[in-house]
């Protein structure tokens, strides 16, 4: 009886022990819910409010949801943004690399990857955006997932564009100054003995003329004449080796690739100004011994007096410049430039190759004439071929070794 | 009419020794005498100028150029013609030379007659200068042989009163203006009324002599 009693009042103590641990743990539960539900609002405020686009993908690429941030940037509302493909959404060349780093990361071939591209908006406006994608594993059943978050750059694109574009500016400005510096100097520099030989020339003459003709004074004004044409020359000379700086350099010269690389170069620029240009490029090219730098001086030269004569005369779509390569009958390689622009008036055209002779208002007038230069120095021939109303088209051949 | 003049001075102002030495020969083989000067601190320094003389100056120079130099020389009362060489031939240069009062701007290279002749103009006007100078000088001269009396008759006759008026004012007999006035005429070497009255503008401007209706005061 005393036994019994006892277990019983150890049992009372066991459920009431337990029960205190079921209160304990239901509201350990339950504080655990609230602060759950308080960090899903956070994160739901977050997601919604925050400036960076967030997206997740399905496998295919699919916006299952977009942040309103996303929305924005790309131009859609709520419900029209959710089944897009966020692939499709990207710049047209950059497409096909977007669906394979999507892919790479559904393999597990990596975990996540940052990148800067271009989305196409609604309006069909560019947006230029840091894009970091991460892949999401498998929950429960649901399958993996891509998550992508989106940083709007154009504003900073933009800053950069111009950036680029004033240094470009100033490059040019700078070079031109320096150049302008180059011709008063040179002007004053000759200037200064061509005065004294032809004031000289006339005193030897007057000295000569006088009733009593001084011989003395004529040689040393002769004398003169001499040393100050000799000064000219000289300062001619040095001025002729800084423009020169070095003479040409010979190297085996694979015609496609250096033309390749000129239009890289001038990529920037063509796209700029939204002219194309159409290379035809013959098969049987000799490779050339030459100087690449210079001849890609040359082409650089006659493509930009392209771009610069259907600057503006001609709406979009017709700025169409030909860069044809060929073998030269004669050996070699002739190079052709062609624009669509209104042609060289003919008055002008018999000028356009001396020194300082420019058609542009903001031109120096160096650039054919420094170019006809180095297409000589190689051996070949530069040469303006037509030019009429359907456009202009210089040539110019280089042999296959310079002499 | 004029004295034989002396050869004329030609100064030449630039830094470069071959224009210098070229124009050196040139203007002396028209005769002229030429001193040079290689900056215009150098000519600044130069012993008196002499009368019969131009400038010839570059317009760049190193330090001062010749633009500052030409105000520099009209400060200094320097009244010699000037002449500009200039190698650049800058159109606000030569505005500005021409409005000081420069005779020519000359872009280099010059031929050689276009520079004579702008020498021979600048002289001219030296010469012409020279020529007005002594001439009032003359009259000044003249002007202090006149008797007090002869002052007074002076001023009212260029003012065009007639002999009896003047006698009237006077309080002088008329054939007495008559002989005042004939002494006048033949002290100040003068044949008109509108003659005399030239003379009197001039030695007026001049500031020698008094202004007329202030009483016919003889100068000091």
């Amino acid at each position: 009886m005393e036994i019994l009693q006892r277990e019983l009042n150890s049992q009372a103590s066991d459920i009431s022990e337990l029960t205190e641990g079921l209160i304990a743990s239901r509201k350990s539960l339950l504080d655990g819910m609230r602060a759950l539900q308080i960090s899903e609002r956070r994160w739901q405020g977050f997601y919604e409010n925050t400036a960076v686009g967030i997206a997740l993908l399905d496998t295919g690429g699919k916006i299952m949801k977009a942040n309103p941030a996303l929305q924005r940037m790309l131009g859609y509302g709520p419900a029209e943004i959710t089944g897009l493909s966020l692939i499709d959404l990207t710049e047209e060349s950059e497409r096909a690399m977007t669906r394979s780093n999507v892919h790479s990361l559904l393999q597990g071939e990596r975990e996540n990857y940052q990148l800067q591209k271009r989305y196409e908006r609604k309006d069909g406006r560019y947006l230029w955006a840091n894009v970091c994608a991460s892949v999401i594993p498998v929950v429960d059943r649901e399958g993996p997932r891509v998550a992508v978050i989106v940083e709007d750059v154009s504003a900073q694109k933009q800053a950069e564009d111009a950036l680029a574009q004033t240094q470009a500016n100033l490059a040019r400005v700078s070079r031109l100054t320096t150049m302008g510096e180059l011709v008063a100097t040179i002007a004053h520099e000759v200037n200064q003995p061509l005065a004294a030989i032809v004031t000289n020339g006339r005193a030897a003459l007057r000295w000569l003329e006088r009733e009593e003709p001084d011989h003395a004074e004529v040689a040393a004004a002769l004398h003169r004449v001499y040393r100050d044409a000799t000064h000219a020359g000289q300062v001619i000379a040095r001025i002729r080796g800084f423009l020169k700086k070095e003479g040409l350099k010979r190297e085996p010269v694979v015609v496609p690739t250096m033309v390749a690389a000129l239009l890289q170069m001038l990529q920037r620029t063509l796209s700029n100004s939204l002219t194309t240009v159409e290379v035809q490029l013959a098969d049987d090219l000799p490779v050339l011994t030459a100087d690449p730098v210079q001849l890609q001086q040359v082409l650089l030269n006659l493509l930009v007096n392209a771009l610069d004569a259907m600057k503006g005369l001609l709406p979009q779509g017709k700025r169409a410049i030909t860069l044809a390569v060929n073998r030269d009958p004669a050996g070699g390689v002739r190079f052709s430039v062609r624009d669509a622009g209104p042609g060289i008036p003919a008055d002008r055209a018999a000028h356009i190759f001396e020194p300082f002779y420019s058609t542009k208002p903001e031109g120096l007038g160096m650039g054919l004439a420094i170019s006809k230069s180095i297409v000589e120095q190689h051996g070949g021939e530069l040469k303006l071929a037509a030019t009429g109303v359907g456009g202009t088209c210089f040539t110019f051949t280089i042999p296959e070794e310079t002499p | 009419m004029s004295p034989p003049l002396p050869a004329p001075t030609i100064y030449v102002v630039d830094d470069d020794d071959a224009v210098r030495e070229s124009l050196s020969s040139l203007l002396r083989a028209e005769g002229m005498t030429v001193r040079d000067y290689a900056s215009p601190q150098s000519f600044l320094q130069a012993p008196a100028l002499d009368a019969f003389a131009c400038i010839l100056l570059d317009v760049r120079m190193p330090g001062t150029d010749g633009l500052a130099l030409q105000e520099q020389l009209t400060r200094q009362g320097v009244t010699l013609p000037i002449i500009f060489l200039s190698g650049h031939g800058d159109v606000p240069d030569a505005v500005r030379a021409m409005k000081a009062g420069a005779i020519d701007f000359l872009k280099k290279p010059f031929e050689d007659y276009h520079l004579l002749g702008a020498i021979a103009q600048a002289l001219a006007r030296v010469r012409r200068h020279a020529q007005e100078k002594q001439e009032l000088a003359d009259l000044q001269r003249r002007y202090a042989q006149l008797t007090p009396r002869e002052c007074e008759i002076l001023t009212l006759v260029t003012q065009g009163k007639a002999n009896k008026v003047i006698a009237l004012e006077l309080g002088v007999a008329e054939s007495t203006v008559k002989v005042h006035r004939h002494n006048v005429m033949a002290k100040m070497q003068l044949r008109s009324l509108p003659g005399l009255t030239l003379a009197l503008q001039r030695l007026q401007g001049a500031g020698s002599a008094a202004k007329p209706g202030d009483g016919g005061q003889h100068p000091a």
